[in-house]
């Protein structure tokens, strides 16, 4: 399996993508998806629709 | 006299002192101090002994039909100069001199010996030799037996030197016939096939464009490497399984393709070329170049790399034997006078002793190559072991690189092999090149854009000025005016009735409003309602309109009298901009982190993408742009780009953040050219925006008006001829860069002369350069451009995948994400950025990798071309687009030439296309869609101009038979219907013949077309019209009857 790439996330819920063998960046955490970059882009637009900061979500639903 | 074929490197290098005449290019000069007693007639007879014994040291070089044959003198003596000389200072400038002096290789003599007298107990023994007679090891061979004859005859003795059993012009006919025969014939099948579709040059960074013709001028940067550095690599060396030369090759060619972002990477290095033992005891030129060509694909390891290396090695050394001569010969690769063919770097290692001269009860020094200045190639590494130290020499062409540039690539050479050398393990892509020094420069120091923000959104800073001056003028159209107090109401107003139709935070509401004073209030309603608005454009598709409406999931529509009834609206809840309601503002309140507005563009998949930007990067850009042009009250703005351009929230907002006015310019106003202008002048504006489309839209109605004082250029790239024009009278020029998913310009740069650059980054945001692994790259280093900060946008609505994609984790933050602009962009020294087109602008065409954005700016840079860019079709031919009012014919063949002085021949477009203006998408630039292919087949033929006199009919008749080509057009380029040098050589000797006049080969490399060379030979004509004359009398003798010719040669001639 291709797995070149992983799913990451950071504090604000928002997603990227990152070298599943890099280390992440300060503030980025694994979201549990690896794969090639197609599978991985496929699976944010899958779990990622609101893309409001999760702060902004926070205050808003308040 | 008898004369021998040349060697396939004689034949080489004669063609080059042919192309570069009198230049010092091929000298090898070697310089020994000699301290003792000399006996300077034992040194002459036995200088005069080794030139008797080397046939090499008698030969000189005649032409035969175009090409050089060995002519090897019966009986020459030593030339040998003594020299009494004042002191070293002397003896060194002379040593400087005798090391840039020319050889004429017809008459030679090609070794000369300078001898330099300081006293009769020192002296410097000085050898200039030709390379066409010598290599390296030649020198070994000279000094040995020098010391030797020297040595016999001291005393008395003849010199007891052994037998010579080969002469170097047997050796030449032996290369030949081995390279025609069957041995031959598996190496050339060996090169074709390593180096198919090799790329033919290998892009590294230069610091200035390269020169049209090599000038072959050069420069030595040496150093050591850090023992400790050298002793690990020969450890290192030992555990990876390769030599010492294949460990320097491998972080060599891994750091050229750092340098030039290809994965592919020939680099040239010299052999012995004497595999035949009868050979070593020879002087002459055997040495050999073979070209290394290693695939650095897929990110390797340095110990994956160093294994790759060892086979190209061992591959290409079984087959070192046949003459790069004739692997160029046969790979026909495109030439030009701009770069060497195959290869332009080389890497050699020297591990033997120094060659070493033993005279007698003399002290002799090491030979020191003395260095003429010149560079064979772009970049040579030359390294040499010296005990256990590991010295490096880095030999390059000045014409393209800076010393301190060189300098660098020596220190990530070094830092490459520490750590490579410390982990072979590492991925060569992931190898820093910087050190924490350049490192914090390009991360902090060039960053470095702290700025204090206001609290609250735009609209309380908008409110400030409307309590502060409220019957001031706040915008104006052609037709009305508001003042700051009106323009609140109203907007409070249409604010009111959004808030009735539902719309609060992040709720998208689609804005459908003419420009005039409207849209102002139509985009401060949106946002006094905590909407985020969507521009539409009316004229766009339908189908684009109804796409983008879906993806926002709008319901709600502002609309105004004329766009009311548009049938894309149907279904939505439209709010018109002129109804009435509450004066005072909505209780809303607007969060930083909700979204402003959602502005589409075209994306690469067909289908437009939202970008969103919340209001804290709105502020924060209106902010620092209010730091930067220090706009006052009496300003005012000319707004003319459109809603759905995002730099339209600069001029629309920042004037209402400093009491100024807006002029708003509608959509005619602003497009046509006389009108723009004159609404410039009634309406006093004296800041104006605009990308370089317009601008230059502008100046076809003259000069922009001198009210005008602030004048922004962004969008695309700004040219120095633009630049010249836009700031000719003293006005304040901006060259802004940035895209809209940074929110408007992320850096701007006040233009005061060029080159134009772009950066620094604007308040609060950070602009990087950065490789693959988002590092920064170094100084002069191609990178992609990424951007941070508070100017980051949401990202793509409704598309979580694409956001993904381009906004990554930002390695210099903590949780924060960078936007891949996308934009390729490499550092100057002083940070700011030197901008370089798209990543997606970038086209490969015969292996060439080519930026169009290059291209372009030559062509804008022509007089009479206005807006000009380069498509490519195929991937195989470049066709040029311009805007200009000349014939198509004559422009094409100024513009043709033009570009050759400054582009190499890969990167001159095949076609050109004349338009009275290029096709521009609603964003005001270049819609490079929609331009139509060119018939290129017609052009050619339309192209092709028969010739036009008897000059270019005689050399139409030369060219067509040594190219074996039919028709030959004047236009038609020597080079590219497949001549190289030989023919060339074979071509300039025909015209020498048959039109009495001599042309230096360079001038065929120069010229290239039949057109142009005729008229070079009018240049080199012994007496003005006799080139014509020859040629018309030669076509009239070529028409006569045999018969008839025969008689009047019999009478005497002709006339």
């Amino acid at each position: 399996m291709d797995t070149d790439y992983k799913v990451v996330v950071n504090d604000e819920e928002q997603y990227s993508i990152w070298p599943a063998a890099k280390e992440n960046a300060a503030g980025w955490r694994d979201e549990g998806t690896q794969g090639s970059k197609e599978v991985c882009l496929a699976h944010i637009q899958e779990v990622w629709t609101d893309l409001r900061p999760r702060s902004l979500r926070e205050r808003m639903s308040r | 006299m008898t004369t021998h074929p040349p060697s396939f490197g004689q034949q080489r290098l004669w063609f080059l002192d042919r192309l570069h005449p009198a230049s010092a290019l091929y000298n090898v000069p070697a310089v020994l101090r000699l301290t003792g007693p000399l006996d300077v007639g034992a040194l002459r007879r036995g200088l005069d002994e080794v030139v008797h014994r080397h046939g090499a040291l008698r030969t000189v070089f005649a032409e035969r039909d175009g090409g050089p044959v060995q002519v090897v003198l019966p009986d020459a003596r030593a030339a040998l100069t003594v020299l009494d000389v004042s002191g070293e200072s002397e003896a060194e400038s002379r040593i400087q001199a005798e090391a840039r002096r020319p050889f004429d290789l017809s008459t030679g003599p090609l070794m000369r010996v300078l001898l330099l007298r300081l006293a009769d107990d020192d002296h410097f023994l000085m050898f200039t030799l030709h390379h066409i007679i010598s290599d390296g090891w030649s020198l070994a061979v000279l000094l040995d037996e020098l010391g030797s004859a020297y040595r016999a005859f001291r005393v008395g003795e003849d010199p007891a030197l052994p037998e010579l059993s080969l002469e170097y012009a047997e050796f030449a006919a032996w290369q030949r016939e081995e390279a025609a025969g069957p041995m031959g014939a598996m190496a050339l099948d060996y090169w074709v096939e390593h180096l198919r579709d090799a790329p033919p040059l290998l892009t590294l960074p230069t610091d200035r464009p390269r020169p049209a013709a090599q000038e072959y001028r050069g420069r030595v940067h040496g150093f050591d490497l850090p023992p400790t550095l050298a002793a690990g690599l020969r450890s290192a060396t030992l555990a990876l399984g390769g030599t010492l030369f294949m460990t320097l090759l491998a972080a060599y060619q891994a750091l050229l393709s750092h340098y030039s972002g290809q994965d592919d990477v020939v680099v040239g290095t010299a052999v012995g070329g004497r595999s035949r033992v009868d050979a070593e005891p020879l002087i002459g030129l055997f040495v050999n170049t073979v070209p290394l060509r290693t695939s650095l694909a897929g990110n390797p390891t340095f110990r994956e790399l160093v294994s790759r290396v060892r086979d190209v090695t061992l591959d290409g050394l079984s087959y070192a034997d046949l003459p790069l001569e004739r692997i160029v010969e046969a790979l026909h690769p495109e030439r030009g006078l701009g770069y060497s063919p195959v290869f332009q770097v080389q890497l050699t290692l020297q591990s033997t002793r120094p060659p070493t001269l033993d005279l007698d009860g003399v002290a002799v020094s090491e030979p020191r190559f003395v260095t003429a200045d010149v560079a064979k190639f772009d970049l040579t590494l030359a390294a040499a072991e010296r005990g256990d130290d590991l010295h490096v020499d880095l030999e390059y062409d000045t014409a393209l690189f800076d010393a301190a540039t060189v300098e660098r690539f020596g220190e990530h050479y070094v830092r490459f092999l520490s750590t490579v050398v410390a982990d072979p393990d590492t991925r060569i892509l992931d190898v820093p090149l910087l050190d924490a020094e350049e490192q914090r420069r390009a991360v902090v120091d060039w960053n470095d854009t702290e700025l204090p923000l206001p609290a609250g959104t735009v609209l309380d800073l908008i409110a400030a000025q409307v309590a502060l001056r409220p019957d001031a003028v706040a915008v104006e159209d052609s037709r009305h005016c508001l003042t700051y107090a009106e323009l609140d109401a109203r907007a409070n107003r249409v604010g009111h009735a959004l808030c009735a139709a539902g719309v609060g935070p992040e709720v998208p509401v689609a804005l459908c409003v003419s420009r005039g004073v409207d849209l102002l209030v139509a985009l401060l309603g949106v946002w006094k309602a905590g909407g985020a608005y969507v521009p539409l454009d009316p004229s766009w598709p339908a189908d684009r309109l109804r796409y983008m409406l879906a993806n926002a999931a709008a319901t709600v529509a502002l609309v105004d009298e004329s766009t009311a009834g548009l049938g894309f609206l149907d279904g939505m809840t439209t709010v018109r901009i002129d109804g009435t309601g509450q004066d005072t503002a909505p209780d809303v309140d607007v969060d930083a982190d909700t979204l402003a507005y959602l502005i589409y563009t075209s994306g690469s998949t067909g289908r437009p993408k939202g970008i969103g930007v919340p209001h804290a990067g709105v502020l924060n850009h209106l902010v620092a742009f209010d730091t930067l042009l220090r706009l006052d009250s009496d300003d005012v703005w000319a707004a003319v780009t459109t809603l759905s351009f995002d730099p339209s929230v600069l001029e629309l907002l920042l004037p209402l953040l400093c009491g100024a006015k807006v002029a708003m310019f509608d959509t005619i106003e602003a497009g046509e050219p006389a009108l723009l202008r004159s609404r410039l002048v009634e309406s006093g504006a004296t800041v104006l925006q605009s990308t370089p489309s317009r601008w230059r839209l502008l100046l076809t109605a003259g000069d922009v008006p001198a009210s005008v004082r602030t004048r922004l250029c962004g969008g695309e790239e700004l040219t120095p001829d633009l630049a010249r024009t836009l700031a000719a009278d003293g006005a304040t020029l901006w060259n802004v860069y940035g895209p809209t998913e940074a929110t408007i310009w992320a850096t701007a740069t006040r233009v005061t002369g060029t080159p134009l650059e772009i950066g620094p980054p604007v308040g609060n945001l950070r602009v990087y350069v950065l490789d693959k692994s988002l590092r920064p790259v170094p100084v002069g280093v191609v990178g992609e451009i990424h951007i941070g900060g508070v100017g980051v946008a949401r990202g793509y609505h409704g598309r979580g995948d694409l956001t993904a994609a381009q906004f990554v984790p930002d390695p210099f933050g903590v949780g924060s994400r960078l936007y891949a602009t996308g934009d390729l962009a490499r550092y100057r020294p002083n940070g700011t950025l030197e901008f370089l087109g798209r990543a997606d602008n970038q086209v490969k065409i015969r292996g060439f990798r080519i930026e169009l954005g290059e291209i372009e700016a030559a062509l804008r840079a022509c007089p009479r071309v206005g807006e000009a860019v380069v498509k490519a079709w195929a991937g195989e031919r470049l066709a040029a687009y311009v805007e200009s009012d000349d014939d198509p014919v004559a422009l094409w063949a100024s513009i043709r030439s033009l570009l050759a002085e400054s582009l190499p021949d890969y990167m001159i477009p095949a076609a050109l296309v004349v338009v009275d203006a290029l096709p521009l998408t609603p964003n005001e630039k270049v819609d490079r869609g929609r331009l139509a292919e060119p018939s290129w087949d017609e052009l050619r033929t339309a192209d092709r101009v028969a010739p036009r006199d008897a000059v270019e009919r005689a050399l139409a008749e030369i060219w067509q038979d040594l190219l074996e080509v039919s028709e030959v057009g004047t236009n038609d380029d020597f080079f590219i219907l497949g001549g190289h040098s030989l023919l060339a050589a074979k071509m300039l000797a025909a015209v020498r013949e048959q039109l009495l006049v001599d042309v230096p080969m360079r001038v065929a490399f120069e010229t290239r077309t039949i057109a142009g060379f005729a008229e070079a030979l009018r240049r080199y004509e012994s007496t003005p019209g006799a080139v014509d004359e020859v040629a018309v009398l030669r076509a009239e003798i070529a028409a006569l009857p045999d018969d008839e010719v025969a008689a009047m040669l019999e009478n005497g001639g002709v006339r």
